[in-house]
């Protein structure tokens, strides 16, 4: 019989598509679900059942993939709260990661895009904003090129931006290089979550900022020590993309959710008794 | 109701199948439907969360087992597993005489 045309293994290959948790958890749900099926139609069989009949009696009896797979979810989220709680924390620093990396990127764009313009472009202070003494005083005491307080803010603000915000990236890289390191040497706390909950997160949070830059673009902010409106709509844009790419990720989710499995073991051998 | 009743009280009646020896999951959801008389007839695929969270509990332990060349989880009941078994039984017990004398029948 082939794998297309056993109900078996449809059945079990929908059940899995619907089962979350960690990878081991996930075959022996599936290893037992095969070997329960196969047993009761061994069983309708061996009670005088035509092979087709027999599957189908063994499969509504199992009860539908739908069916087991939020009992067997909703028992795994209630028993596994440990991992859970391993799960949540390294989705936590991988999002957090992820973040500090755009951070970072957004920065480097930013200097970049100073180099091609004007570094008064992307990090020029408002001209409206309201410079205090000692701020100025500072300024113009570590920008010795500068003339005027608004040019030592505006190189102020490059340097510091630029130095603090790619070392928030550089950190990042660092975060993400550690935990997936951590991953790599313990497989079985992946998979506790469905696959489109992290790219979700990242659309919305990566979304919400892309729009929270644009509002301080439009106003040309100045928010403690950041300012400039190529600096604005560049982090803007960056975090724009960012919540694309989450985003084209949560749509890709479906195709890539199918796991891969060894080939099951053909059924063998008579069948057991149920006492 | 009585599904409701049979998922209400699953774990007790699983420890109880499992008390007269260790036994794979059809094994002991066939033994559940045929001893209650089809009365106890869950969807047979549910039940094994049942039987995972019973073991995540420390009150049954598994190994698997290829016995006739089919791999199959074996459950067995453990030392916590026999006296949750005895507690559930005697609760279960004062219970059902409560309900019973509510209701005018014999316990």
């Amino acid at each position: 019989m082939s794998t297309e045309s056993d109900p078996v293994e449809r059945y079990l290959d929908d059940l899995m598509s619907k089962l979350y948790g960690a990878p081991s958890h996930v075959r022996r749900v599936l290893a037992e679900s095969e070997a329960h099926l196969r047993d009761a139609i061994d069983g309708n069989l061996a009670a005088g059942m035509l092979p087709e009949a027999a599957s189908s009696a063994a499969l509504s009896s199992f009860g539908s993939a739908a069916q087991v797979a939020a009992a067997v979810n909703r028992a795994g989220w209630a028993t596994a709260r440990g991992p859970g709680l391993r799960a949540a924390a390294a989705l936590v620093a991988r999002l957090a990661a992820v973040g500090m990396i755009v951070i970072g990127i957004s920065a480097a764009a930013a200097r970049l895009v100073a180099a091609l313009t004007s570094t008064t472009t992307v990090f020029g202070l408002p001209s409206g904003a309201r410079i205090p003494a000692v701020a100025c005083a500072h300024w113009l005491a570590v920008q010795p090129t500068a003339h005027t307080c608004r040019q030592a803010g505006t190189l102020e603000a490059s340097s510091d931006l630029t130095m603090y915000l790619g070392l928030v990236g550089v950190l990042g890289v660092l975060l993400l290089g550690v935990i997936l390191l951590l991953q790599s040497r313990s497989p079985a706390s992946m998979g506790v979550f469905p696959p489109i909950l992290a790219p979700a997160i990242g659309a919305a949070i990566f979304g919400t900022a892309a729009v929270g830059l644009g509002a301080l673009t439009a106003s040309n902010a100045v928010v403690s020590m950041a300012w400039g409106l190529g600096f604005w709509s560049t982090t803007a844009a960056c975090a724009f993309v960012a919540a694309l790419v989450c985003a084209g990720r949560v749509l890709r989710v479906p195709q890539g959710r199918v796991r891969h499995r060894q080939p099951r073991q053909p059924a063998a051998g008579p069948a057991r008794s149920a006492g | 109701m009585a599904r409701d009743q049979t998922r209400g009280n699953l774990d007790l009646l699983l420890l109880r199948i499992l008390s007269r020896g260790p036994a794979h999951g059809y094994a002991v959801i066939s033994a559940l439907k045929d001893t209650s008389g089809g009365v106890f007839d869950l969807p047979e695929g549910t039940v094994y969360p049942s039987l995972h969270r019973l073991e995540a509990a420390g009150l049954l332990a598994s190994d698997w087992d290829s016995a006739g060349g089919r791999r199959r989880r074996v459950y067995r009941l453990t030392a916590q597993g026999e006296t949750s078994l005895s507690t559930g039984r005697s609760e279960w017990k004062r219970f059902a005489g409560g309900i019973n004398s509510v209701l005018g029948e014999s316990a």
